[in-house]
């Protein structure tokens, strides 16, 4: 019971290091868009600002932190070693799929779900089994869920973290698990097809972002495997084993540091937040238009609605420098006013005189309400003269 | 072995360094593109002994990324001959060092004393090895560490071999990116190996999948920023897609043969032929590991071509010597054994024939194509008669030079990585030299605050024009230094917003 304990205590630490970070550099407490929207769900049942952030934050490190718990007995009943299981849990604490948890609640929900069901569904009372295989077809459902708010595409580099990827798997696990499917493969016949499914899971988890946490398990269970086989099989040279697995060892740890940096450097940072905390006073009431990336943040941190767009109207207000057809796109969404971040001007345009920038620069229709940073602006639809172009 | 044999090789050696240095120091100069970065790299460690990590000249100002250990040894032996001098004698000292590796890869491979001394002489002749031999890059320095470290593998089991392999890795991965072209090479040896059960030293996949991860991990931990900023877009260096093409070329097969030497070629594909079909040499096999390596990445654009030859051509060349050790055991079993010493003459001349004036005619080029006296004049001038904070517009492949010999800030130059805006920068760089119209390239000038405009042969070549189109307004582009066939406009006028 003691190291199970203790491993769980470890991936508190390790999950909650990036935002002890971030308020120790300044920045705001939650990094991402996901967190906030479980503080906000906080904040409808009662809890105060920041208290509703840190029980998000909180939340989020406990059941993280019992999934690691309860994996530790799960992996034991895959007739796993002391050792290898050791190795997985390890690998599984500095996935960054794993960290990022405490970013996306519903992932740490998930973990916690698939350690359950896996415990479970290899206990020997058939009761538990079919509640084992009703929890891991609930995290099924789950996952495809998510899958069906996000963009689906085969890309390597957009899934490993050391290669520029937000969430993802660390190349060196990817080697640990290439090691651990090679001794698999080896050892029997009957890990065929286990190997081959792992193999299909993390190469469909390319194509599919949802899939890497679970992905991210089977590496860390086939990576254990590999890693545990690298320290116990006979080496020729005891220098080259020792460094091999020292490298091993940085590999991993690099993966999961780099992960860590994103964390810590992910928006937003505390220059926006203030801003858009200020506009909370200045905004008109009705909806605000933005980039959709902040649409959470400014439900948030504004307290105004935001405005979704098509495709088709998004270009009309965004790209087009017709007053005309930018005005009745928001006179049709009852958008108030437009809160424009630094980073829109070079995600959306390319030049400081493009689309709707040059309206904002040449038309009466809008009047500037801050000129900072973040730029707001307000609508006025008395003045329109859709002649003024 | 008899210690005039080493001589031998020792002379021949001597003599290819000889020659190459001729033509080296034939012109003051070097190749334009990387050189004049690695010079000016080279001359600040020597000044302030750390590489420039935020180069404020190159892109108008931008960060630098890249492994410093040809800067070093340049800056190093600066200190006695001066950084120029020191460039020249390094670069073509390794090409000297290769041969002696060549020769003792051979020789530790095949104990055939004619064979060695052989791809010796045919490694000091390799036709792509003489275009470099005015350049300044880590390439060669990375292919003489590289085809070391296969030597130090050939005898892994040894333990000084061992130890200076892994010194050997260590010195390679810091000083060039082709570190992983070797390791990928071993990688394919071990499958090739495997595959044709050829016997092998016990503890050698060790050392192989060490050596993977360790140049995996040195890479990610040197270039941490670049692998996060372009993905696996850092195989092709962030080039822009314009110019891409003109980097990775597919070459012809003939093309291939003149780059790399006729009889090594030939003799090459015999030994792998035969030793996919009937032999199975763990020597042979590391090279043809190399090579298949090397071939894979150049069929598939992943390495530029002319890296690619080189590091085929050293290899073709060891393999040259196992074709010539086998054609002399055949002759040792025929009446021809009389003839061995007239057979290893006409082989000689056979080498010497078909390499070394290819070798020559590429060394000829490489200086022909270097930068010219009146283009460093252009450059020293304005040094010395410009502003400090001014900004220079050129052609692509001068960017490195203005920055090194003119000390000013260009608009774009070859270092890609890191940089968001290269495209735009280049398509910027070409309407300013090719078009005809005012209207166009004045903007132009003004978004990279540019004040002078070098036109040279180059910029001829590039808009083929002889008198860029500019200089019939002579008020708004006036000539402010001419010499021959190079000239510096100065930007006079600007536009106007309404």
């Amino acid at each position: 019971m003691r190291k199970p304990f203790f491993f769980s205590l470890i991936a508190a630490v390790i999950v909650i290091i990036p935002i002890i970070a971030r308020v120790l550099l300044g920045q705001p407490l939650l990094p991402g868009t996901d967190s906030y929207l479980v503080a906000s769900l906080f904040e409808i049942i009662g809890l105060s600002r920041p208290f509703s952030a840190w029980f998000a934050v909180i939340l989020s490190t406990i059941i993280l932190s019992i999934s690691i718990y309860i994996s530790h007995f799960a992996f034991k009943k895959l007739h796993l070693s002391k050792g290898q299981v050791d190795a997985t849990i390890v690998l599984l604490i500095l996935s960054p799929a794993f960290l990022a948890g405490i970013l996306i609640p519903l992932h740490a929900l998930e973990m916690l779900l698939i350690s359950i069901g896996v415990l479970l569904i290899y206990s020997k009372k058939n009761k538990r089994r079919y509640m084992g295989i009703s929890i891991l077809i609930i995290t099924a459902v789950l996952i495809i869920w998510e899958t069906a708010n996000q963009t689906l595409g085969f890309s390597i580099a957009r899934s490993i973290v050391d290669l520029g990827a937000a969430r993802g798997y660390g190349l060196f696990a990817i080697i640990a698990a290439a090691v651990g499917a090679s001794v698999m493969w080896k050892n029997k016949a009957r890990n065929y097809f286990i190997t081959l499914g792992i193999l299909a899971l993390v190469l469909l988890s390319f194509a599919v972002p949802a899939l890497i946490l679970p992905g991210s398990i089977a590496v860390a269970v086939v990576g254990g495997l590999g890693f545990a086989r690298l320290r116990t099989r006979k080496w020729n040279f005891q220098l080259v084993r020792m460094m091999s697995i020292i490298l091993f060892a940085c590999g991993i740890l690099f993966s999961t540091i780099t992960f860590m940096t994103f964390e810590i450097r992910s928006p937003p940072n505390l220059e926006l937040v203030t801003a858009l905390s200020e506009l909370r006073f200045q905004l008109p009431d009705g909806f605000v238009a933005s980039a959709p990336e902040n649409e959470i943040w400014i439900n948030y941190w504004s307290l105004r609605p935001f405005a979704d767009l098509s495709e088709s109207e998004f270009d009309a207000l965004w790209h087009s420098r017709n007053l005309a057809n930018t005005s009745e796109v928001i006179i049709f969404n009852g958008i108030e006013s437009i809160v424009i971040t630094p980073d829109m001007r070079s995600i959306i345009w390319t030049g400081d005189d493009e689309g709707l920038l040059f309206i904002l620069q040449n038309s009466r229709a809008f009047e500037q309400i801050t000129e900072s940073n973040v730029q707001a602006w307000r609508f006025k639809p008395i003045e329109l003269n859709l002649t003024d172009q | 072995m008899k210690r005039r044999v080493l001589w031998g090789v020792g002379l021949i050696a001597l003599a290819v360094l000889t020659l190459r240095l001729l033509f080296a120091f034939s012109t003051p100069e070097f190749a334009v593109d990387q050189s004049y970065a690695h010079l000016r790299q080279a001359q600040v460690i020597k000044d302030t002994g750390f590489p420039i990590s935020e180069d404020t000249l190159s892109f108008g100002g931008s960060g630098s990324l890249f492994p410093p250990g040809i800067d070093y040894l340049i800056a190093g032996l600066g200190f006695i001959t001066g950084i120029p001098i020191s460039a020249k004698i390094l670069q073509n000292l390794f090409a000297f060092a290769l041969i002696l590796i060549v020769f003792a890869y051979a020789w530790t491979a095949t104990r055939h004393v004619r064979a060695s001394v052989l791809a010796a002489l045919a490694a000091g002749f390799i036709p792509i090895l003489w275009h470099d031999v005015v350049s300044v890059s880590s390439n060669l320095l990375g292919v003489t560490l590289g085809f070391f470290l296969l030597l130090c593998f050939l005898r892994v089991k040894e333990r000084f071999w061992r130890r200076s392999f892994l010194i050997c890795l260590v010195l390679l991965s810091l000083a060039s990116p082709i570190a992983g072209i070797f390791i990928l090479g071993l990688l394919v040896y071990l499958l090739l190996a495997s595959l044709a059960d050829v016997p092998r030293p016990k503890g050698e996949g060790e050392i192989i999948f060490f050596s993977f991860l360790f140049v995996l991990w040195l890479s990610f931990v040197l270039f941490k920023k670049v692998f996060v900023t372009h993905g696996l877009g850092i195989l092709w260096q962030n080039i822009p897609p314009d110019i891409l093409a003109t980097y990775f070329t597919q070459i012809s097969v003939p093309d291939a043969v003149v780059a790399v030497g006729v009889i090594p070629f030939i003799a090459g594909i015999y030994i792998i032929y035969r030793h996919i079909f009937k032999e199975r040499m763990r020597e042979v096999y590391i090279i043809m590991g190399i090579a298949l390596a090397t071939g894979g990445l150049v069929w598939a654009r992943l390495i530029r071509p002319d890296l690619g030859l080189m590091i085929l051509g050293i290899s073709l060349v060891i393999l040259f010597a196992f074709a010539v050790q086998q054609l002399f055991s055949y002759f040792d079993r025929t009446k021809f054994f009389r003839y061995a010493s007239q057979t290893a003459t006409v082989l000689v001349f056979l080498v010497l024939l078909l390499s070394a004036p290819l070798a020559l005619s590429s060394a000829r080029t490489a200086v022909g194509q270097s930068l010219t006296l009146s283009e460093r004049d252009a450059l020293l001038w304005i040094d010395s008669n410009t502003e400090n904070t001014a900004v220079i517009a050129a052609t692509l492949d001068e960017g490195h030079a203005i920055t090194a010999l003119a000390n000013r800030a260009n608009i774009a130059d070859t270092n890609f990585l890191l940089k968001t805006d290269a495209a735009e920068r280049l398509g910027d760089i070409n309407t300013i030299i090719t078009s005809p119209f005012e209207s166009e390239i004045v903007p132009l000038l003004q978004r990279y605050d540019s004040d002078y405009i070098l036109w040279t042969d180059r910029a001829r070549t590039l808009s083929g024009k002889d008198i860029p189109s500019f200089e019939m307004d002579e008020d708004c582009f006036p000539v402010a230094f001419s010499s021959d066939s190079v000239k510096v406009y100065s930007v006079a006028c600007e536009l106007e917003e309404s």
